[in-house]
């Protein structure tokens, strides 16, 4: 509902000014190629401690997910994906193939550079160990 | 001439009975009773430890009217403890002795300062960032430590001249890990508030109490080579170990450090990184300060395979070429604890509570 509040409040900054026409939400695309651009662990920043940067989450049109290079991850095999509200999304949704029930990660859709990252938060491991995992987009030529 | 010099000197005098209380602690007890009725500073994980802290009050001067409309002074006790105790929520203080004018063998209870209460002569400031700055962690090494502050519950209004002992009783439930630490006790009063004055406030540390807990030792008494974070870990954590070369002499010291690690799976396999490479090499820290690190995924970094579970990783430090190697014989036989030649140290993964 914050999410929504702060839409409605901000649209103005959406505004673009050479052309002011435009006056439209950027849409929520998450299909494409993710790869890690910073990764914490219960708050303090250990992107630069191990490298994370072979890992790729493909987030597929068809709705099928595939995982490369594994990390840590919601899931660790390959499946399907979803969001929880295509238009105003709070969680990624994954559901490993044979699995019979989905695993879901709280999200936030951050604009870093003017480019979409998605940032999610996991415990892959104990409960008390959280990672929040800041996604950017592959470069089309990589 | 001789009418000024007596002004002056009546001044002087007035400078000099300024009031204050010098406080001295004269003794702690962290001793518990042992299963087999001797007592030792030790207690199993989770129970109620008893401390108790003696000490008195000296005071200087007479109450002032702002003192005496507030009804004096309160007591201010302050424990430093390992932050996995929650002290706060899982103690109770009380006090006793002629301080309590009223009746000296009556106990009283301590409550938690507010942390919106700043000490009088540290505003701005909570009691425990005060105790810390101040102290830091006393004579412990390591930092996961916190200084947790209570008040008498009602304040006591001394007179020149008045020596009032008291007796502060400690029941604390501990953490449930392993650990080892030496307490801290500070004693102070609200008139006071960490004043540059120290005999105003005092501070003792205990000897080396034992928490017999699970899992691997947490030691905030001696240094160690070797440390693990975070404590709480699984497989498909991302764990940190870490070689502190500055811990007591070493030939790994100028060289390069690599983890050598073998998992033990829950199914009874075990499975070993033994290689010298990018893989296992540890990074030394920007600042210099002779400490390494490296990060892994436990279940990556040893191809655990689907359906296995790590139970516990042991591992050493070494060189290239392992004419080195620091292992857990190694660490006590500097830290002069019981030495098994060849032991390596042993870090269990495991949730906790």
């Amino acid at each position: 509902m914050m999410v929504l509040a702060m839409f409605t409040t901000s649209c103005n900054d959406f505004r673009d000014k050479e052309t002011p026409k435009q006056f439209v939400e950027a849409p929520k695309d998450f299909t494409g190629v993710w790869q890690l651009t910073t990764v914490s662990r219960n708050s303090i920043d250990i992107t630069d401690v191990m490298d994370f940067s072979q890992f790729r989450l493909h987030l597929n049109g068809d709705n099928t997910y595939t995982l490369e290079n594994k990390l840590p991850f919601v899931v660790m095999h390959n499946g399907k994906w979803g969001a929880d509200d295509p238009q105003y999304p709070f969680f990624l949704e994954f559901q490993e193939e044979g699995a019979e029930y989905p695993s879901r990660a709280e999200i936030l859709f951050p604009v870093v550079d003017g480019e979409r990252q998605i940032q999610l938060t996991l415990s892959p491991g104990c409960a008390s160990n959280v990672y929040v995992y800041l996604f950017k987009r592959v470069p089309s030529n990589n | 001439m001789k009418k000024s010099y007596k002004i002056l000197l009546a001044s002087a005098a007035v400078l000099v009975a300024v009031l204050f209380s010098c406080v001295y602690l004269d003794g702690i007890n962290v001793d518990q009773k042992q299963p087999d009725g001797t007592f030792a500073p030790a207690i199993g994980g989770g129970e109620v430890a008893t401390f108790v802290v003696n000490g008195h009050i000296e005071r200087a001067g007479n109450p002032g009217d702002d003192e005496a409309a507030q009804g004096g002074y309160s007591l201010i006790f302050s424990v430093l403890a390992p932050k996995s105790w929650n002290l706060r929520d899982n103690a109770q203080i009380s006090y006793r002795g002629t301080v309590v004018t009223t009746d000296e063998d009556e106990e009283h209870p301590m409550f938690p300062v507010p942390s919106t209460e700043a000490p009088k002569n540290k505003s701005g400031y909570t009691w425990a960032d005060a105790l810390f700055e101040k102290y830091g962690v006393g004579s412990n090494v390591l930092n996961d430590m916190e200084w947790v502050t209570f008040q008498s519950e009602r304040p006591y209004l001394l007179e020149n001249g008045d020596k009032p002992h008291f007796t502060i009783t400690v029941k604390a439930k501990v953490g449930k890990r392993n650990e080892r630490c030496r307490l801290g006790f500070f004693i102070n009063y609200s008139g006071d508030g960490l004043s540059t004055d120290d005999r105003c406030y005092k501070v003792m540390y205990s000897n080396p109490f034992v928490v017999r807990g699970y899992g691997t030792l947490v030691d905030y008494v001696d240094p160690h080579f070797n440390a693990v974070t975070p404590l709480a870990s699984a497989q498909n954590d991302y764990v940190t170990y870490s070689f502190n070369g500055k811990a007591y002499a070493n030939q790994l010291v100028g060289q390069d450090v690599y983890l050598e690690a073998k998992a033990y799976t829950a199914e009874g396999k075990v499975y070993s990184v033994t290689e010298k490479s990018e893989k296992t090499l540890m990074k030394a820290d920007a600042e210099s300060n002779g400490t390494s690190r490296l990060t892994i995924w436990p279940a990556g970094f040893f191809k655990i395979p689907d359906g296995e579970t790590i139970s516990h990783i042991e591992y050493v430090y070494t060189n290239k070429d392992r004419s080195v190697v620091v292992d857990k014989a190694a660490d006590d036989l500097a830290s002069g604890n019981p030495v098994t030649p060849g032991e390596w140290f042993d870090f269990e993964l495991s949730c906790g509570d």
